[in-house]
């Protein structure tokens, strides 16, 4: 199998113990045994010690795939003394091509929450397909900004309003591209804010794929010096988006699912949701009930990491048909189609969309538009461009760019965590549990992510 | 009142435009001007492919309703939400939340009445105590002390609902403008909703002895799709999704479809 069944083969042969996990082998001799239960009991004394800060870490999912879907129980998520909410502001690009379809999306939209007085400036990248505003977005702003920070919230470029108002190639997914058009949106922000606050000076962070993107926004910025990061801080990156991008993919596949079609799959989820629903004694759709819904219908490992599968999905999907339409690529929509009048269903192309994966978007579209840009591409250059291992030593020399994350990560296998360890040594917070960002929002990993940028 | 409510108005109106504060930007880079690339593989629409079957919803009138969600996300963003932002900034929280409260008891007349249409007992009677407690120790409803008993949470029932209950289909989905996602039965439920408050608030405004009923009457309609546009977190185009139509579409049919049977 390949790599990265790796959490698969973990949590089915691990067992947690607090913040500590185990080997559990049903095949092992007593001397073996007696071996293991020492060092187990030795672990167990020394943990505390060797991480004094990790004693106070009871994050409940030591399971990473309901880690990743749960995320934090409402009652133990960080609260901010008073909410900031962040001010919406927009960019319009002048004389941009914008589809008919997409005319609500012709300006690209940002949140800011600036301080009264100066302050240093740190800008937020959103995870795939997130928006500015997404729930995860509006609690990091809102974190930053009660740390004292002016607070630019940014969508990632494979959100559609990124992909159709600011990109300049219009194919999200290929890490250079993207990072570019960060760059000059970052750098307009940048004069618009410094007319109406001063800023002491500039930081970048990112969940997620936006975590990347804040690596490569340094790299660039170390060449071009507009801003001058004083610290750049990664929460939960993927180390090479090709590889996480393939496990997410392989969720709603056979390796996943078995027999069962992705549309069954997601029909009994559906269904269980539905039933629960329709027995709740609630009215109010709140989070809190989402929560109390999604944690308690039964969901197994198989329905878990489908959910991540299908979500992800839904993010690529909408990337995909708003960059086929702006390109006009014949990728997802017939030539024949166009125009596609805002009276037009849609729902054909969804269909269409959700049939293709991430890999396939990669190898069948973006790849063949890169070579028809610059012929001199090949996809194993396309893949190392979209890692961390293009800027291995740039990332290893620089003592600002800081990482926090989950050893447990589903979006990472052994080899990516090997790197992120090597790379960044001591700059690296890695706590035992939380799947992928699913701590984010638990206090002490909240306070963790704080502490690295504040000196 | 009745200056109030046009002063109310004409200064959402004034703080209207888009929400966002807005700069431009020249980039000749940045003009998506076409490029002639086309994919070699393909994939197309084909009648084969089902996925996503489960949210196919009856929508005779699809273009005609597309059409009317992209209106109705203008007028929200021009005119509801501008609007619903000096509601906000005008009252405070406490009068807000009072007002919330009155409206919710006034409801709960028309909810019981098509619980009683349902034969739900117990909804019945848990609207019936809810509506006592709060018209009464609640101050005419201005706090819902009622909800304070777990057994006494609010109860969601309307005429669209009392019609599913007994047995009338969906019929074509329908996107009402101005009042958004709905179907022809669950537009004539609101239509007899509306008839239901209207006979109520009639017997309302003799018993308190109101005299210039039209001017009340409308501002009572303000402040009512004030009070539930601000307690509607929905925002168009926040999904993040080129498909929120069929998204909003799905899932507003199969809540109806859940509601009914609960």
């Amino acid at each position: 199998m390949p790599s990265f069944s790796y959490a698969l083969l973990e949590t089915d042969n691990t067992v947690r113990y607090g913040h500590c996990t185990y080997p559990q082998n049903g095949k092992i001799n007593p001397v073996k045994r007696m071996r293991l239960l020492a060092l187990v009991l030795l672990a167990a004394v020394l943990c505390p010690v060797v991480s004094p800060a990790a004693s106070d870490y009871r994050y409940p999912y030591g399971d990473p795939y309901q880690a990743t879907v749960y995320g934090t129980p409402p009652d133990m998520v960080y609260r901010t003394q008073t909410p900031v909410m962040p001010k919406l502001r927009s960019i319009r690009v002048d004389g941009r091509v914008v589809p008919d379809i997409f005319s609500y999306s012709g300006e690209m939209f940002y949140g800011t929450a600036l301080q009264k007085g100066e302050a240093p400036l740190i800008f937020i990248v959103a995870g795939t397909g997130a928006e500015h505003d997404s729930k995860k977005m509006i609690f990091l702003t809102q974190v930053f900004y009660e740390a004292g920070f002016h607070v630019v919230a940014l969508s990632s470029p494979t959100h559609m309003n990124f992909v159709i108002s600011a990109s300049q190639h219009g194919a999200p997914g290929y890490v250079p591209h993207d990072v570019d058009d960060l760059y000059r949106m970052m750098l307009w922000i940048k004069d618009v804010v410094e007319k109406e606050r001063p800023v002491s000076g500039y930081y970048v962070t990112g969940y997620s794929l936006g975590a990347m993107h804040a690596a490569f926004l340094a790299r660039k910025d170390s060449l071009a010096g507009d801003f001058d990061f004083r610290k750049v801080l990664m929460i939960n990156p993927p180390v090479s988006l090709y590889h996480s991008a393939k496990r997410l993919d392989s969720w709603l596949t056979r390796e996943n699912l078995g027999d069962i079609s992705v549309r069954d799959q997601i029909e009994s989820v559906i269904h269980r949701f539905s039933e629960y629903y329709k027995n709740a004694e609630v009215t109010d759709l709140d989070d809190n009930f989402l929560y109390e819904m999604v944690t308690r219908v039964h969901l197994d490992n198989k329905d878990l990491r489908s959910l991540v599968g299908v979500d992800f999905r839904l993010s690529s999907s909408s990337m995909i048909f708003a960059s086929d339409v702006c390109l006009r690529a014949g990728y997802l929509v017939p030539p024949a189609d166009y125009p596609l009048s805002s009276g037009r269903p849609l729902m054909p192309y969804a269909e269409a969309a959700f049939n293709v994966s991430f890999i396939e978007y990669m190898d069948e579209f973006l790849l063949p538009y890169l070579k028809f840009l610059d012929p001199s591409i090949d996809r194993y250059t396309m893949m190392r461009q979209c890692s961390l291992y293009d800027i291995r030593s740039y990332l290893m020399e620089n003592d600002k760019v800081v990482v926090i994350g989950n050893t447990d990560d589903v979006i990472l296998n052994e080899n990516d965590l090997a790197f992120i360890k090597t790379v960044f040594g001591r700059r690296a917070r890695l706590f035992p549990s939380g799947g992928h960002c699913g701590n984010m929002m638990y206090t002490p990993f909240v306070e963790a992510m704080v502490g690295m940028v504040t000196p | 009142m009745r200056w109030a409510v046009l002063a109310l108005l004409g200064l959402s109106l004034l703080l209207g435009g888009c929400g966002a504060a807005s700069t431009r930007r020249v980039d000749p880079a940045l003009t998506m001007a076409p490029t002639g690339f086309q994919t070699e593989v393909n994939h197309w629409p084909t009648p084969e492919n089902r996925d996503l079957e489960f949210m196919q919803v009856y929508d005779p009138w699809e273009p005609m309703n597309r059409h009317l969600y992209d209106f109705n996300a203008g007028l929200d963003t021009y005119v509801l939400l501008p609007a619903v932002n000096v509601y906000q900034a005008v009252l405070p929280k406490p009068v807000r939340k009072g007002l919330s409260n009155v409206i919710q008891n006034l409801n709960e007349l028309p909810v019981l009445f098509n619980c009683i249409l349902q034969g739900k007992g117990e909804k019945s009677a848990i609207t019936t105590s809810r509506f006592l407690i709060n018209s009464t120790f609640g101050v005419f409803g201005l706090m819902d002390v009622a909800s304070g008993a777990e057994r006494l949470k609010v109860q969601e029932e309307d005429v669209g609902q009392t019609l599913g209950y007994w047995g009338m289909g969906n019929g074509p989905y329908f996107v009402m403008p101005a009042f958004g996602p709905s179907n022809l039965r669950d537009t004539v439920g609101f239509g007899a909703d509306f008839l239901l408050l209207y006979l109520e608030m009639k017997q309302v405004y003799r018993m308190i002895g109101v005299k210039e009923t039209w001017s009340v009457a409308i501002t009572e309609m303000v402040i009512r799709s004030l009070n539930r546009r601000a307690n509607v977190p929905f925002r168009y185009h926040e999904t993040g999704s080129p498909f929120e139509y069929e998204l909003v579409r799905f899932v507003y049919t199969k809540k109806r479809e859940l509601d009914i049977q609960r």
